[in-house]
C-alpha cells in the first residue's frame, strides 16, 4: 500500500483532515422509564473526545454498533450536525471555532467534501430527474461552466459509475436500490471531492448489488486517490474497503490500526467480541463455537458507566476499569491505538 | 412422518394496469419435526410471501395455490376460524422488527398471556406463571418484575427475547422467524442465534428460519432452501449447501460475500446485473441473465427442481451439470 499514513500529532498540519477531542453532546429529554427525573434535560454523549487523521489517498473504515456515535461522528465533519466542542482541521485550517464552524471555514471544508447517505432512495430528490441530480453540485459549485460542459461531465460521470447515459431523463423512483447508490456516488463525485464521506452505503443492498457498489468505491477511490472516511456497521464490508479501522463504542475510539493487523490481532476486548460474533457462513464453525463473548446491550448513552464505556460487558473487566477513562495508548508503534488498560503491548 | 409438506405453492399478485406479480412460483419442501429450514434470498426473492401464505396471512390480492399440509391439514383450504386455533398455538410466530410486532398497549404479561388463555384452558395465576417461566427460558434476567412492563421499556434484544417468548408459550410444532436477527446488532444477533439454537435442541420445535444473511443460516439451520425470483434454485443440507454450493446463483452469493478471513484485498466477486423487477416476463430460468455459464436451454426454457445426481438430500434447478455450473468457488 502506497498510502502515506501518519498518526501523531507532530504531523497534524499533514493530514487531508485531522480531527482532535471532537464532542458533539445533545440535551435531550429523559427516558420515560427515569420517571424521578421526568422533566429534567440530560446530556448525551453522542461523540465524546474522538481524534483521528485522513490522510491523502487513505480510507478509513468506522465500525460500532448502532448508536455508538460513528453517523453523528461522520455528520458533524461535514457540518450537518453540531459540534459541542474540539477541532476539525481541513487541510491544515480550522474549521471550528469555540464549538461554532463559521461560514468560510465551513465553505472551505464542504468545497472538498462530499457525502454518500445510507438509504439509497431517500436521499435523491423524487420530483428532480437523475441528470439534475447530479448536476446539481456543478450548478451550486461551479455555477459559471457551460450547460453543455455540464451535460457532458454528467453523462461522462454516470458512465464512470455504471450507468447507461440514456438514463439522464428518468427519475429516482425507476430506479433499483443499486442502481440509485450509483446515481448517489455520481452526484458526490462530480465536484471532485477530496474526500467522501461515506455514512452506511451499502448496508441497505442486497450481497449481490453490494459487492458491486463495494468494488466501485474501491475502484474510484484508487483511480481518482480519493480520501475517504467509511462509516457502516458490517465489519466484512469495512475489512474489504479500508486502509484502517476505527472502532467505536459509545461514542470513544476504543481501538484504531491498519486493517490487517487489526483484523488478524485485536487488541481491545471489545473489537474481539465484535469480531467474534460476526456469523460465519460455514455450518462447521458456526455449530462448534463456544458461547457467546458479550452478554447484555448497549448501556443508554444518557447514563454511561464511570470509567471504560465498554466495562459493563468487558469480559475482562477489573476493578481498575470503573476509575479513569482509558486514554488511547499507543501500541506495536505508530499504527495502534487502544483504550484499555489491560491490553498490553506484545 | 413430516409436520409440514409443501407442493407447488405459488403466490401471484393481481395488478391493476400491470402485469400479475409472481412472488411465490411454485415451490415444494417438506420438515420434519425438530428439524430447522433456513430459506435464504435477496429482498424480493419471495421468502417472506412463502411462510405468509402458509400461516394465511395474504393481502387481499393475492392468489394462492398448491397445497400445505401441517399435522396432515392443509394449511391453505382452512377457514379462518380453524387457522386462528392453529396460529400462536401449534404454528408460533417472530417476526423481523421487534419494535413494531409488539404491541406498545399492552404490557409484556398481557400479551404473554393471552395465547395461554386462548389455546389452553387455564387461569390466570397459571397462564402468569407459564409466562414467567417462559420469559425465563429465553433467559431475560429478572423475569417475574420485567413481566408487567411496557415494550418500550426493552431494548431491541431484550423485545425479541419477548417476541420468541410469545411465540413459545404454547409449546408450538413448528416456529416460523421471519429475519429475527436483522434489526439487531452484531453482538445481540450472536444472543439470540445461540438462544435459537438452544430452543430448537431443547424443545424440539421445528424451525424455519428466513434470513437473507448466510452465516445466520449457517449457524441454525440443518437445511437450506436459496429462493430467487420467487422460485427454489437449489436446497441442500446446511453442510453440503455451504461446502459445495451446486447451482451458479448460490456460488455467486457464496463469492460475493465479503469475508472477515480475506486477506488477499482482491475486490469482492459481485454478480453482475439486477434480479429480475417484479411482474417481469421470465422465460427459461430466472438467473439466467446474471449466470456466467448460461447456455442456449436456460433462455428458453425453466429447469425444473431435481434431485441431484450424487446425493439423496440435495436438490437443484440448473441445466447445467453441477461441475459446469459451478466454475471457480472461491
Amino acid at each position: 500500500m502506497s498510502v502515506k499514513t501518519r498518526r501523531g500529532d507532530a504531523s497534524y498540519a499533514d493530514a487531508l483532515l485531522a480531527v482532535r477531542d471532537l464532542k458533539v453532546h445533545f440535551r435531550v429529554k429523559r427516558e420515560p422509564s427515569a420517571w424521578a427525573a421526568w422533566r429534567e434535560k440530560a446530556l448525551l454523549r453522542a461523540v465524546d473526545g474522538v481524534s483521528f487523521d485522513v490522510g491523502r489517498g487513505e480510507t478509513v473504515g468506522l465500525v460500532g454498533e448502532s448508536g455508538c456515535g460513528k453517523s453523528t461522528l461522520a455528520r458533524a465533519i461535514v457540518g450537518l450536525s453540531p459540534v459541542t466542542s474540539g477541532s476539525i482541521r481541513w487541510q491544515g485550517v480550522e474549521t471550528v471555532n469555540d464549538g461554532r464552524r463559521p461560514g468560510a471555514a465551513i465553505q472551505a471544508l464542504r468545497r472538498g467534501v462530499q457525502m454518500i447517505f445510507q438509504d439509497p432512495l431517500a436521499s435523491l430528490d423524487p420530483r428532480m430527474t437523475i441528470g439534475r441530480i447530479v448536476a446539481e453540485p456543478l450548478r451550486t459549485r461551479r455555477s459559471h461552466m457551460a450547460r453543455a460542459e455540464v451535460r457532458a461531465r454528467v453523462a461522462t460521470m454516470l458512465e464512470r459509475v455504471g450507468m447507461n447515459a440514456h438514463y439522464l431523463e428518468r427519475y429516482p423512483h425507476e430506479f433499483s436500490g443499486g442502481q440509485c447508490q450509483r446515481i448517489g456516488i455520481a452526484r458526490a463525485l462530480i465536484a471532485e471531492p477530496r474526500l467522501v464521506v461515506c455514512d452506511e452505503p451499502v448496508s441497505a443492498l442486497d450481497v449481490s448489488v453490494q459487492a458491486q457498489v463495494v468494488n466501485l468505491l474501491r475502484d474510484l477511490q484508487r483511480e481518482l486517490s480519493l480520501s475517504m472516511l467509511f462509516v457502516a456497521h458490517d465489519l466484512a464490508v469495512v475489512k474489504s474497503i479500508s486502509h484502517r479501522v476505527l472502532v467505536m463504542y459509545l461514542g470513544r475510539v476504543m481501538e484504531v490500526g491498519e486493517r490487517q493487523a487489526l483484523y488478524a490481532n485485536p487488541r481491545h476486548p471489545y473489537t474481539r467480541a465484535l469480531l467474534y460474533a460476526v456469523p460465519v457462513a460455514n455450518p462447521a464453525i458456526e455449530r462448534s463455537r463456544s458461547r457467546v463473548l458479550l452478554q447484555g446491550d448497549l448501556p443508554s448513552p444518557l447514563d454511561p458507566p464511570s470509567g471504560c464505556v465498554f466495562r459493563t460487558r468487558c469480559p475482562e473487566a477489573i476493578d481498575a476499569c470503573a476509575q479513569r477513562v482509558p486514554p488511547l495508548e499507543v501500541h506495536e508503534g505508530q499504527c495502534r491505538r487502544v483504550a484499555c488498560i489491560r491490553a498490553v503491548s506484545p | 412422518m413430516d409436520l409440514l409438506e409443501v407442493e407447488n405453492l405459488s403466490v401471484r399478485f393481481a395488478r391493476r394496469d400491470a402485469p400479475a406479480v409472481d412472488a411465490v412460483d411454485d415451490i415444494s419442501f417438506s420438515l420434519d419435526a425438530g428439524r430447522t429450514l433456513g430459506i435464504v434470498g435477496e429482498s424480493g426473492s419471495g421468502k417472506s410471501q412463502t411462510v405468509l401464505a402458509l400461516i394465511g396471512l395474504m393481502a387481499a390480492n393475492a392468489q394462492v395455490s398448491g397445497r400445505a399440509s401441517f399435522e396432515g391439514r392443509d394449511l391453505l383450504t382452512l377457514s379462518e376460524r380453524a387457522l386462528n386455533q392453529l396460529r400462536g398455538n401449534r404454528i408460533g410466530m417472530v417476526f423481523q422488527d421487534p419494535m413494531t410486532s409488539l404491541n406498545p398497549f399492552l404490557t409484556v404479561e398481557q400479551q404473554l398471556v393471552e395465547p395461554l388463555r386462548l389455546h389452553r384452558k387455564v387461569s390466570r395465576r397459571e397462564a402468569r406463571a407459564r409466562a414467567i417461566e417462559a420469559l425465563e427460558r429465553v433467559h431475560l434476567p429478572d423475569a417475574a418484575r420485567r413481566i408487567c412492563r411496557y415494550p418500550h421499556e426493552f431494548s431491541g434484544g431484550m423485545r425479541q427475547r419477548v417476541m420468541i417468548a410469545m411465540a413459545l408459550v404454547t409449546e408450538p410444532r413448528l416456529l416460523i422467524a421471519d429475519e429475527p436477527t436483522t434489526a439487531l446488532d452484531v453482538t445481540v444477533q450472536a444472543q439470540i442465534v445461540d438462544l435459537l439454537r438452544e430452543l430448537n435442541r431443547e424443545c424440539g420445535t421445528a424451525m424455519i428460519l428466513i434470513t437473507h444473511d448466510m452465516g445466520v443460516a449457517a449457524g441454525l439451520c440443518d437445511e437450506v432452501m436459496v429462493m430467487y425470483a420467487g422460485r427454489t434454485v437449489e436446497h441442500a443440507s446446511a453442510l453440503q449447501l455451504f461446502a459445495a454450493p451446486t447451482h451458479p446463483y448460490t456460488v455467486g452469493l457464496m463469492n460475493a460475500l465479503p469475508r472477515l478471513d480475506d486477506e488477499s484485498g482482491r475486490p469482492l466477486a459481485a454478480i453482475a446485473g439486477h434480479p429480475p423487477l417484479p411482474g417481469e416476463a421470465i422465460e427459461g430460468c430466472a438467473f439466467a441473465k446474471r449466470c456466467p455459464h448460461a447456455g442456449e436451454p436456460c433462455m428458453t426454457t425453466r429447469p425444473v427442481l431435481r434431485r441431484s445426481a450424487d446425493s439423496e438430500d440435495a436438490w437443484r434447478a440448473c441445466h447445467l451439470p453441477a461441475a459446469a455450473a459451478v466454475g471457480d468457488l472461491q
